[in-house]
């Protein structure tokens, strides 16, 4: 499936480029489905394909050589690509990969390599987005540094439900415990202090969204940052 | 391979676990609930909260109760004396 016209373009990278320059590259994307758990990317492995979700969330994982694993990064539509391959590397630094399920488009690596060197807008927008990921890392550097397990949950949903069309994220307290990197009964203990204040509902396997308003003033500082300077970065590019 | 559930108990309510984790020995179990509640009460301390004496339940599948572990018991083998 060929990429849709640009106003139909949910991707917010994609969207942005001005139409002539989106035109230019969109024969060079193609759909995909990508179930959850599907990779994107492989640490330590040549870089395939750079992709532009439309749906669904991703996340950078980075793994220890003694195979601690945390997440450092997620995205969804607001659209990223690795900077291994914005920086035109060979290889992947890192594990990237579907936490849930969704789609997008992907451009194989090389015509992406091509198109970051002929097409100025293009390059403008991926470097960006370069930048608007690193401030997200930044945060959740801090954010793992300074704050304590329940603030960085309501952070990390509220990161998610950025990303998802509806209040309902499907998410296993397991899962939770891996990209947060802490262990089991601290996600289980969170959730049910965040449920308690009427913030969500924790179901198995399910979370929903009950006052996101609430969530972010209990998420205080470590959630809205990283968001406002995405914005900022993507404003007026062109 | 075993799943075990860790519900933790207060005074007047329960944290379920509704998921549980598989282990391969009630040890393993052990070890990993003792691990959850020194992680669970140093970030009470860091915040300076009282610790309450919780428990921690190790369930099996049928429910049926496997353990118990205090979390005062988890901090006094932590003690130097």
């Amino acid at each position: 499936m060929a990429a849709p016209p640009q106003f139909n373009m949910p991707n917010k990278l994609l969207a942005l480029l001005p139409s002539a320059d989106y035109n230019q590259i969109a024969p060079d994307l193609a759909h995909v489905v990508l179930p959850r758990g599907s990779l994107l990317g492989e640490m330590g492995k040549p870089i395939k394909y750079v992709y532009f979700l439309t749906s669904g969330i991703g996340s950078v994982v980075a793994t220890t050589p003694e195979g601690h694993r945390a997440e450092a990064g997620l995205f969804g539509l607001d659209g990223y690509v690795p900077t291994s391959a914005v920086a035109g590397a060979e290889i992947n630094a890192h594990d990237v990969g579907m936490q849930l399920e969704g789609d997008g488009y992907r451009m194989d690596y090389d015509a992406f390599r091509g198109w970051m060197e002929r097409n100025r807008s293009l390059s403008k927008v991926m470097i960006r987005s370069l930048e608007a990921f690193s401030i997200q890392l930044a945060y959740t550097a801090t954010s793992n540094a300074l704050h304590d397990v329940t603030e960085r949950l309501a952070r990390w949903l509220l990161m998610c439900h950025d990303r998802v069309p509806g209040n309902e994220i499907n998410l296993t307290h397991e899962f939770i415990s891996l990209m947060l990197a802490v262990r089991r009964p601290s996600v289980t203990t969170a959730l049910h202090v965040l449920e308690g204040n009427g913030f969500i509902k924790s179901e198995r396997g399910h979370i929903t969204i009950r006052n996101r308003a609430a969530l972010e003033e209990f998420a205080h500082d470590a959630y809205g940052r990283p968001e406002e300077e995405y914005r900022r970065l993507m404003r007026d590019l062109f | 391979m075993t799943r075990y559930f860790f519900h933790i108990r207060r005074n007047d309510e329960t944290v379920l676990d509704e998921e549980g984790d598989e282990f391969a020995s009630l040890d393993d179990a052990r070890v990993s609930a003792v691990n959850a509640i020194r992680e669970l009460v140093a970030a009470k301390i860091k915040r300076g909260l009282m610790i309450l004496n919780e428990h921690m339940e190790v369930r099996d599948e049928a429910d049926a109760l496997q353990l118990v572990i205090s979390f005062h018991e988890v901090i006094e083998g932590q003690l130097k004396r």
